[in-house]
């Protein structure tokens, strides 16, 4: 839990503090990037460290909930006791799972093959491109918030948060490929 | 009736508080956790044994340093290859006949996956996994005593085979930290019998039929040592021999085959897309047993291992002051296994001897496989201060911090002075610096603008590992080995192999620098041509060594029209050790 609010609170404030830094800056640079990223790991920070584990909340706080039983019930059997030492099977099983299926996704997410980009999902095709441009067009300093880089004559109303958090990557010298992992993964 | 709240025209003192003096203040709940984190800490820190942090702070501090100085080996550009495709088929295609298990490409691909195609990236994992190596030293402390497993753990950090080799992209860390792993889970189980022991096992084993074909020679080395032990035993009885009850079930056990081998099924299948892949489990024996046995050029004598351990002069005079000293006085005082009370460590010497006679049975041997058996000798160094009185001791200590100096300096000396001389029987089939002459202004150029990637490049010789990972990511790179040529062989930037630099030449019409290179030892030099066009900024003041014959130019950012450029074939041969 604790580590699941640092991260989100680190990519929600870097974006809201590169947002605003843009604003004021007229568009983004290396500089402002840096300095909301930087912005955002120090509220991550702070996340991490006020944010409480409710299960060790669970654990501490009820230590005499359990009902004292007779000596045969208080004394599991080893087929007992190794049956709930694997009670959480199933979730490491799905915990597995979904991260092959990440790993899948996300490292073939786009890739350069020889002279050719390459996606893996072809329904992805669509999508990524207008990410990559919303990612490119944040990176390449446009006064925030810019107009539409698709649609000639209108403001972006796209919910481009997490392309915006891209294009800080991208503007501290972050592969572009290599950013696009990382979030996909932490995501 | 509503309270409501006195009404006076007098200023009122603020209420004191009825809390104790020492109360904390309200704050916020990040003040109260960084407080209670900071608190942990002071205690933490003050129940700290500071030894085994400082050791591995220097395992962590040897591996990093200057991790992307050494040239690509030959063996990393085929494993980076290798990741390459992966990344276009989509799975790892284990190939008995060749090549390693597929646990190691995965990681890489992951590695490159997250911090990019390059050489650091590359070395990462296996740095982690030879931290990872020494700590897991540590972990056999309650079989073999504290000062033994900290002597063992400093050697390991600081030898000059570990460390290199630590810093190599290849599969022989992994090999080490996996049996080091079913190692002490077989001691465990048999000195405490708990469920950890049992994974650490079970995961050991796993990871060994994961990374190479010889874990079959640490497995039956390890089954061999048992029935040797119970005659070492029986020839001098040791107290406190008798196993451990075992605590853990067959649920546990079940769980833990479970575990090995739905791993070993996902990689082996090329993660369920390549079956065939599983039957390499059993059809890697027969092409590794030949191989072995044939040496395929890798044939050393017998005594070799004893040579990398030990002063030689053989190879030039670079060993003479030898690379493993505390592994060989370990191996030395395995003689004295008899004289081991403990008979963790009885094994242990029992076990690192027969796996010497094992890999030094096999024709074949690469130097780095020396950290997949030598590892045990380490823990018999440490065994040393058990075998003396007590007035010899500190003869004993010093003796020992002697040869652990030794190996530091022979360590540094290598590893950040020596990492790619030919004169250096470690920096096997190493690529010498000299193939900075050609990535080093391609890659400036490329990074400056992607656009260089599509430079056209002729690499026209044998054996030009590792530059078709170095140079993966140019796209208009071919390989023409075997007397192979393209159609117009002009391009921005050509790698020639000696005996064909005149045949080249006399077909080139563009203007070139050039540069020799070699590329590594037993290989015959090559030319390198930079295209004058492209690369002047790299020569300054300087005009082309080289202008081609012919008058009429042809372009120079043009694929060849007639020949596309073939990517590298797979290569046929690799250290199966």
């Amino acid at each position: 839990m604790k580590w699941l609010t640092a991260v989100l609170t680190f990519v929600n404030l870097s974006v809201i503090s590169g947002l605003f830094l843009g604003m004021a800056g007229r568009g983004l640079n290396t500089l402002t990037a840096a300095l909301a990223l930087i912005c955002g790991a120090a509220f991550a920070v702070a996340a991490f460290l006020g944010t409480s584990d409710p299960a060790g909340h669970e654990k501490t706080a009820n230590p005499s909930e359990r009902k004292p039983g007779n000596a045969t019930e208080s004394k599991p059997t080893p087929i007992r006791s190794a049956l709930m030492r694997y009670r959480r099977v199933w979730f490491w099983l799905m915990a597995a799972c979904f991260a092959v299926f990440a790993v899948r996704s996300f490292c073939w997410l786009f890739y350069i093959d020889g002279s050719d980009y390459k996606i893996q999902s072809p329904n992805n095709l669509g999508d990524l491109s207008l990410h990559l441009t919303l990612i490119k067009t944040f990176a390449n300093g446009v006064p925030l918030w810019p107009d539409n880089p698709i649609y000639v004559g209108s403001k972006l109303r796209y919910p481009a948060g997490i392309d915006l958090f891209n294009g800080l990557l991208s503007l501290v010298h972050v592969d572009l490929i290599t950013g696009l992992t990382w979030v996909g993964l932490v995501a | 009736m509503n309270p409501q709240p006195p009404v006076t025209r007098m200023r009122m003192a603020a209420r004191t508080s009825s809390a104790d003096k020492s109360a904390p203040a309200e704050s916020s709940p990040t003040v109260v956790g960084l407080r209670r984190y900071l608190g942990q800490w002071q205690d933490a820190l003050a129940g700290t044994d500071w030894v085994p942090w400082a050791i591995l702070g220097l395992t962590i501090f040897l591996r990093f340093l200057l991790l992307g100085m050494k040239p690509p080996h030959f063996d990393e550009g085929i494993n980076g290859w290798f990741v390459d495709q992966v990344v276009k088929n989509g799975f790892y295609r284990y190939d008995p006949t060749n090549y390693h298990g597929p646990l190691h490409f995965y990681v890489l691909l992951l590695f490159e996956c997250l911090f990019g195609r390059n050489l650091w990236a590359l070395r990462l994992p296996v740095v982690l996994v030879s931290i990872a190596g020494v700590w897991m030293m540590f972990k056999f402390e309650p079989l073999v005593g504290r000062n033994v497993t900290r002597i063992a753990a400093l050697a390991m950090a600081i030898s000059p085979g570990f460390v290199f080799y630590g810093r190599y992209a290849i599969h022989e860390v992994w090999l080490q930290l996996f049996s080091t792993m079913f190692i002490l889970g077989l001691l465990g189980l048999w000195k405490f019998g708990r469920l950890n022991y049992l994974w650490y096992a079970g995961m050991g084993l796993a990871g060994m039929i994961l990374t190479k074909e010889t874990y079959a020679i640490h497995v039956a080395c390890a089954i061999l040592a048992i029935p040797a032990l119970a005659v070492s035993y029986a020839l001098s009885r040791v107290p406190d021999a008798k196993p451990a009850k075992q605590t853990w079930s067959w649920i546990d056990l079940a769980m833990v085959l479970g575990v090995g081998t739905a791993a070993i099924v996902f990689f082996y299948s090329g993660t369920f897309f390549n079956w065939d892949g599983l039957k390499g489990l059993y059809l890697a024996f027969k092409a590794w047993t030949e191989t072995g046995a044939a040496g395929h050029g890798h044939e050393k004598a017998w005594d070799y291992w004893f040579k990398m351990m030990g002063p030689s002069w053989e190879t030039g005079g670079e060993n003479f002051t030898a690379y493993e000293l505390p592994m060989l006085a370990g191996l030395i005082l395995c003689l004295f296994c008899q004289k081991f009370k403990n008979l963790s460590l009885r094994y242990l010497a029992i076990y690192g001897v027969g796996s010497l006679v094992a890999y030094s049975y096999v024709k074949y041997k690469t130097p780095w496989c020396i950290i997949s058996f030598g590892w045990p000798f380490l823990f018999v160094l440490g065994g040393w201060v058990l075998l003396v009185r007590p007035k010899n001791l500190r003869k004993v200590h010093v003796a020992i911090g002697v040869l652990l100096c030794l190996s530091l300096v022979r360590s540094i000396w290598l590893n950040y002075f020596r990492c790619s001389s030919p004169t250096e029987p470690y920096a096997y089939v190493q690529t010498y610096n000299d193939i900075f002459k050609l990535s080093k202004p391609l890659l400036t150029l490329a990074k400056r603008d992607p656009a260089y990637y599509h430079l056209t490049g002729h690499l026209i010789r044998s054996s030009i590992y590792p530059l078709p990972w170095t140079l993966g990511d140019f796209d208009r790179v071919g390989y023409y080995e075997g007397g192979n040529m393209p159609a117009n062989v002009d391009g921005d930037f050509l790698l020639v192999q000696q005996d064909k630099i005149k045949d080249v030449e006399s077909k080139l019409k563009g203007s070139y620098y050039t540069e020799m290179m070699t590329l590594r030892n037993y290989q015959d030099p090559s030319k390198i041509f930079f295209s004058a066009k492209v690369f002047k900024e790299f020569f300054p003041g300087k005009a082309p060594d080289f202008v081609g014959t012919a008058q009429n130019q042809a372009p120079q950012n043009q694929p060849p029209q007639n020949q596309a450029p073939q990517t590298q074939a797979p290569p046929q041969t690799q250290a199966p050790h």
